[in-house]
């Protein structure tokens, strides 16, 4: 029932991360990818970096560039895995 | 370090080093070779030990191609090409298709290569125009791949190719209807690398040979088996650099020069200097995407675009001074370092050529000064 506090929180991290990458003025549903601010190296980046900061195991079915091409696409996605894994 | 790399060690000593002049010579690696390096697990080093694999460390790993390319830079490239497919199907294929392939290829039993390269698509994979289609008993494969390094003697390929245009990649085992190999003949380095070209005439693959999903096979299947060959290619550089300064130091020292030896010259001294400094700045630089790794780090892929972009350079660089120090004698047939001088401009070349790299290095400094 707890909802939109983590979700601000993992905004934070997601654009901490992303400073390096893309504007900091970028909007949240903005798709970076489209914009052509970052190589598709990156999205394997975006794979290593949510697996690792989020605690989630991203399998072979969510490789879809929908899953990562926002930040709001990233924090959705975060979210349903952290459901979906959930005791 | 770990029983793993004192195995290799001692074969690459006893059973490569004495053989590699000739058999890079002749373009072939011999398959004692490759059996020796298989039975002291060599072709297992990256995959787990839930599969056979020796599960090394990503630093072991990188010490282990730093052996490698010191001595053979063919055998290390073939081994590099089999541990990126092996990655790939490690991290994102079915379970069905790790069980079938995975404790093969970690005893070397059976060997993989990468195909992705194309006549037309090198440097840029998005160019790929091998085609996939979905058909009756799964999905058809028509298209060309070139540069396959151990392609001649792979039992499977990791192929990537276009499917309603989105990108994908297959496992196509050697042997399947449709898939013919041809040998190229041995390139400026990597001589022994086993090169092939492979040919795709409707050839038929099962829907679950796919590796990841479709739209994934290059974003997410190709850079994840090409960021660990960037890793294991600046480690092997890493030996490389180190085998060329010892070939110069050696020569340096013994040469008569005048009334000394080469040693005294203050040019041959900065030869030396400028080739300790590259070793150096490439060792730190791959020990670090070597913790970052073993640490799941993010930045471990930009820190590996690095070190491979600087090692090769250094590779360079220094096998061309070993080349120089040595004179005649470096340019020989069988020697050493006109070998390795072969060996290192392939390296800038593979796995991201040094403008690509340097592209996707400077990328990030449109947006970020440093602090």
């Amino acid at each position: 029932m707890s909802e939109p506090s983590p979700s601000r929180d993992a905004e934070q991290i997601l654009r901490g991360f992303l400073a390096r990458h893309v504007p900091a003025s970028l909007e949240r549903e903005e798709d970076f990818f489209a914009r052509g601010y970052v190589s598709s190296l990156f999205a394997l980046q975006l794979v290593v970096f949510v697996e690792k900061q989020f605690a989630i195991t991203v399998e072979p079915e969510d490789l879809s560039l929908d899953n990562f091409r926002s930040i709001g696409a990233m924090e959705r996605f975060v979210g349903r895995k952290r459901g979906a894994e959930a005791p | 370090m770990s029983d793993a790399l004192d195995r290799l060690r001692h074969v690459l000593r006893e059973s490569v080093a004495p053989r590699v002049a000739a058999y890079d010579d002749d373009g072939v690696l011999p398959l004692d070779v490759v059996r020796a390096v298989a039975d002291v697990g060599g072709f297992g080093h990256a995959l787990p030990a839930s599969v056979g694999g020796q599960a090394l460390s990503a630093r072991e790993l990188g010490h282990a191609h730093a052996l490698l390319g010191a001595t053979c830079a063919s055998l290390r490239a073939v081994l590099t090409v089999h541990a990126m497919t092996s990655a790939a199907i490690a991290r994102w294929g079915s379970a069905a298709l790790r069980d079938a392939w995975l404790p093969g290829l970690a005893r070397g039993e059976r060997t993989a290569a990468f195909a992705l390269t194309e006549p037309g698509a090198g440097a840029d994979p998005s160019a790929l125009a091998t085609k996939a289609a979905h058909a009756a008993g799964g999905i058809v494969l028509n298209g060309q791949k070139s540069w396959v390094t151990n392609g001649q003697r792979a039992d499977v390929f990791l192929v990537f190719a276009r499917l309603d245009a989105e990108p994908v990649a297959v496992l196509v085992a050697r042997g399947t209807p449709g898939l013919s190999i041809t040998p190229i003949a041995p390139p400026l380095g990597l001589r022994a690398g086993m090169h092939a070209a492979l040919r795709f005439d409707a050839c038929v693959v099962p829907e679950s040979a796919v590796i990841g999903r479709p739209g994934a096979g290059l974003s997410w299947v190709a850079q994840h088996a090409l960021d660990l060959g960037r890793f294991l290619v600046a480690w092997g550089c890493v030996g490389l650099t180190g085998a060329c300064l010892r070939l110069a130091q050696d020569h340096a020292r013994a040469r008569r020069s005048g009334d000394g030896v080469l040693f005294d010259h203050a040019l041959v001294r900065q030869r030396l200097a400028r080739m300790a400094s590259g070793l150096e700045g490439s060792r730190l630089i791959c020990e670090e995407a070597a913790r970052l790794r073993d640490e799941g780090h993010p930045h471990a892929i930009g820190q590996t675009l690095l070190a491979k972009y600087h090692a090769s350079l250094a590779a360079s660089e220094a096998s061309a001074s070993a080349v120089q120090l040595l004179g005649a004698a470096g340019t020989a047939h069988l020697a050493d370092a006109q070998r390795h001088f072969r060996d290192a401009k392939i390296m800038e070349i593979i796995e991201g050529p040094t403008p690509v790299l340097e592209s996707e290095l400077a990328a990030h400094l449109a947006i970020w000064s440093e602090p």
